[in-house]
């Protein structure tokens, strides 16, 4: 387990390496995305500063994945304008988003089961490679240094020919960031990426992504408010759609209206 | 004119009833048990002759037939479902889909043994053969009868649905069993139940019919595709909106009869993959109970796995034994034959590649095959063109058809996929039905078969047969290749969490479609090649039971494996050789072969040489990865 100090370190803003990309990096405004007559977001705005971690916490049903899918282009938004770095994004495809440097994780941990996760790294990086290549045969080789060096540093290089559904939950999630920083974005987002981890497996997982906002900027959904409490320098609270509450996690720890919220939530689950 | 209209549409309401009937005990059992039923069609004609056997043979009165077959039929079902369809519940729908399509074989082709393929004639009853004068037309009572009869009942069982206990805990095992069980609910005895009560629905709707039409083996077969395509509109979520748009397409389809009355055939089709292009989730919009987006079965060929040198050296032996056998075998065997089983390979091998790369069980590849055999008869025939340049004619056809069915399939998930490509497929048939340039019933004969790039001299069977040895190759091969690299790999990840694809980049539509075309160039190239080799292109080259045989190829053979398709083709191809002079024996063995496979002997006959086999598809265990869980998220934005 990493100490806390260490985290700390990068809980502060950070100098980003890659050509700074325009501040706020997200912006969204007014966002409303509804499923039939229910109202699953309802206006909300957001400002993601360059070079932060910026955690989305709130209640089960608060509408969090659903940020998040319409961010990553998943779910059309009826409303609302989605920018990113400096350009309007509504309403485009996930696949694009995704090349223009958005990459993202999934509550229910999503990898390929059927292929090795060493094949896994490599659909990652497979947008960036000329389609000729693609009709190449696979070979070890063909993954990048970047892909290996986070092969490693998920500790799976030694399990890279296995299939990927043979491994234990806590590695796939391991797999799972690993193939999404493969993409080398430049906005990470990641929902609930301890969900479902046991406490050892926690550990690691926050050193990934600590590490890995050193170059880019993450947005995080987490029910965890210890890791949260540790990565986030800015936090913004859902709850029914709406947004409750905004600020630092020590400021937003003491707003009442989100301690009932949650204390609520808590009760009813 | 406005007379004549009215009168027409009185007569699609008649339709719209059966596809009501047909439409309602489909959606509940599809709702419930997750299994698309391919035997419906077979259990309305069940009903038909249940009613005729009570009717004509016991002298029963008519009201009584009717109920008799109605409960004759869902015995039968409740049967089926206990038997046979509950074995399939572990695994994926798939399964049971295949199943209930050899059991619709099966049933069919013991029919046709039994009474023949004529129809028999059912009288209406005295009470009913009236006419009435609606005021714009004069019309059979007997046909506002069946009319408010399936009016009655849809509302009946609709509202028992909504409204009642019984209804309530279906509604609740339908959402989700798991839950449901857990409440005390016994999912089993509901299931069964469920699956009479949309089989006595059908045995209804048969006996309805069976005044109108005359009663005859087959006579289910196509209203199943039709009701398909209405599914595919309408959507299975709300009953009532099923029963809705049974309703207004046959409504649609009688007012193209009155207008434009060659187009009444292909009319819902036509209008299915308008609805797709402009609405994909279809008109009601609710689809989703449970979608399932097949796991399909790649081996995937892992890169890395580096031969042995020893493994060379078998590699090298297998491949010479092999082609000394293909040598050998024109000599035993009448060349012709051998042609007919490597085609037959061929579109069993576009069936398994479309299945293990894009997840989409097609029935649809029958029509691909019959276009490129049509084309290219047609340019070699009427066009004198040469044989290489007609084949390429052929293919191209094809693979511009395949893309279009792709588009369409691709915008919905799982079962609703193969119900598309057998909607898109049925459509294509009926045009070549009413096209002049297949000849119809004759199809184009005679074919010249010609000279292949100016050298081979294609009238000598041997060369023919090396032809196909060569095409089989190519796509043996090809595929092959195409699974080892790293599009391959792209194919699987789409395959596997089409979501992961894209949040990682990939252009999941665009290489869904590459499968597509693909798979249709490989189905053309098998369609061509017949047209050249039987020097015939004919309706049944295009119609869907062919389909229906290359799903059987692949499940004798081993689904998923490389060698299966040729296996399978091989033992299916002699089969229905040495089954022909039985007439539609060929069928009942057919059927019962198929759901013998699907029961017992899933894995075929060819070793899987340790490739991996989905852990979806291997059975109740290994279900870590269930795809409803996977699209709970965003299936339904
Ligand atoms: N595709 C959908 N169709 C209909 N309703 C949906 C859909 N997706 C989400 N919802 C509803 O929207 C609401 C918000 O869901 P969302 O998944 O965004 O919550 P969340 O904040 O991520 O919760 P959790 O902490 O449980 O993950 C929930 O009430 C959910 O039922
Ligand atoms: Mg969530």
């Amino acid at each position: 387990m990493a100490t806390s100090a260490s985290l700390r370190a990068f809980a502060t803003p950070r100098t980003v390496s890659a050509p700074l990309p325009p501040d706020p990096v997200l912006k969204v405004r007014a966002l409303t995305v509804q499923f039939k007559e229910f109202v699953a977001l309802n206006e909300v705005s957001l400002d993601l500063r360059n070079g932060c971690i910026h955690a989305v916490i709130g209640p089960n049903g608060a509408g969090k994945s659903t940020l998040f899918n319409a961010i990553s282009g998943f779910i059309k938004p009826i409303r609302g304008q989605i920018e990113l770095f400096g350009r309007d994004v509504t309403a485009w495809p996930a696949n694009r988003l995704a090349r223009l440097g958005l990459a993202r994780s999934f509550q229910i941990c999503a990898i390929f089961p059927e292929l090795s996760v060493e094949e896994n790294m490599l659909v990652a990086q497979a947008h960036a490679s000329p389609p000729l290549r693609l009709l190449r045969r696979r070979v070890s080789g063909d993954l990048a240094p970047h892909s290996e060096t986070l092969l490693a540093r998920a500790g799976l290089t030694s399990d890279r020919r296995r299939q990927a559904r043979e491994l234990s939950y806590g590695r796939r999630r391991l797999l799972e960031i690993a193939t999404t920083l493969a993409l080398k974005p430049r906005l990470l987002l990641l929902d609930e990426p301890t969900s479902g981890l046991g406490r050892e497996d926690i550990a690691p997982v926050v050193e990934m992504i600590a590490d890995a906002a050193r170059d880019c900027c993450v947005l995080l959904v987490e029910h965890n408010l210890k890791v949260v409490e540790r990565l986030a320098d800015h936090v913004t609270v859902l709850a029914n759609g709406s947004v409750l509450s905004d600020g630092s996690y020590q400021e937003v720890a003491r707003d009442h209206r989100v301690r009932a919220a949650y204390l609520g939530a808590a009760t009813d689950a | 004119m406005s007379n004549l209209i009215l009168s027409y549409l009185t007569i699609g309401l008649v339709n719209g009833s059966f596809y009501a009937l047909l439409c309602l005990g489909l959606a509940l059992i599809f709702g419930l048990l997750n299994i698309l039923n391919m035997a419906h069609g077979a259990l309305y004609m069940m009903g038909a002759f249940a009613a005729w056997a009570a009717v004509a043979r016991l002298g029963l009165p008519y009201l009584t037939g009717l109920f008799v077959a109605a409960i004759l039929v869902g015995s039968a079902g409740m049967m089926l479902e206990r038997l046979l369809l509950r074995r399939t519940y572990s695994l994926d729908p798939l399964y049971g889909f295949m199943l209930s399509f050899g059991l619709a074989t099966a049933i069919q082709g013991g029919f046709q043994v039994a009474f023949g393929s004529t129809g028999l004639p059912f009288t209406t009853p005295t009470w009913l053969s009236d006419v009435v004068d609606l005021g714009y037309a004069v019309f059979p009572v007997y046909r506002l009868w069946v009319v408010m009869v399936a009016f009655i009942v849809c509302l009946g069982v609709w509202i028992a649905i909504a409204r009642t206990r019984a209804g309530a805990t279906l509604r609740a095992a339908s959402e989700n069993a798991t839950i449901a069980e857990a409440l005390g609910v016994p999912i089993p005895a509901v299931m069964t139940a469920t699956f009479g009560l949309g089989a006595a629905l059908a045995g209804l709707a048969g006996a309805l019919a069976a005044p109108i039409y005359q009663v005859s083996p087959l006579m289910g077969s196509d209203v199943l595709l039709v009701v398909f395509a209405i599914i595919v509109i309408g959507g299975m979520g709300s009953l009532g909106g099923t029963i809705l748009a049974a309703y207004c397409l046959a409504l649609l389809e009688s007012a193209t009869l009155a207008v434009f009355p060659q187009a009444a055939n292909v009319m819902i089709f036509a209008f299915m993959c308008i609805v797709l292009s402009v609405r994909p989730q279809g008109l009601f919009g609710i689809e989703v109970l449970r979608q399932h987006s097949f796991a399909g079965i790649p081996p995937p060929v892992t890169a890395t796995r580096d031969s042995l040198p020893s493994q060379n050296y078998e590699r090298v032996l297998i491949m010479a034994m092999v082609a000394a056998v293909l040598a050998l075998l024109p000599a035993l065997l009448y060349p012709i034959f051998l042609v007919k089983i490597v085609c037959f390979a061929i579109l069993a091998a576009s069936f398994n590649f479309l299945l293990g790369f894009a997840g989409v069980m097609s029935f649809g590849q029958a029509a691909l095959y019959g276009t490129a055999a049509y084309v290219t008869a047609h340019a070699m025939k009427e066009w004198a063109m040469s044989a290489e340049l007609a084949i390429l004619a052929g293919i191209t056809a094809a693979i511009l058809l395949g893309i279009v069915m792709g588009a369409l399939a691709i915008r919905r998930r799982g079962i609703y996929q193969a119900m598309i490509t057998l909607a898109v497929a049925q459509m294509v048939y009926f045009v070549f039905v009413q096209s002049s340039f297949t000849h119809g019933e004759d199809g184009l004969q005679a074919v010249p078969r010609g000279i292949l790039f100016g050298l081979i001299d294609l009238r000598n069977d041997l060369a023919v047969y090396g032809l196909a040895v060569i095409a089989f190759c190519s796509v043996h091969f090809g595929i092959k290749r195409l699974l080892s690299s790293q599009l391959g790999m792209m194919l699987v990840a789409v395959r596997d969490d089409e979501r992961r694809a894209l949040s990682l980049g990939q252009n999941a539509w665009g290489l869904k479609l590459f499968a597509f075309a693909i798979a249709a160039g490989c189905a053309g190239l098998a369609g061509s090649l017949s047209a050249v080799a039987f020097q015939l292109a004919t309706l049944s080259g295009a119609h869907w039971h062919l389909s229906g045989e290359a799903v059987l190829m692949c499940l004798i053979g081993g689904l998923g494996t490389l060698g299966g398709p040729l296996v399978g083709a091989a033992v299916l191809v002699t089969m229905q050789h040495f089954l022909a002079p039985y007439g539609a024996w060929v069928q009942v063995i057919q059927g019962v072969v198929f759901a013998a496979c699907v029961l017992t002997f899933r894995d075929g006959m060819m070793p899987r040489h340790g490739f991996a086999w989905p852990s979806r598809l291997r059975g109740p265990s290994a279900t870590s990865f269930a795809p409803a869980e996977t699209l709970e998220e965003t299936g339904r934005s």
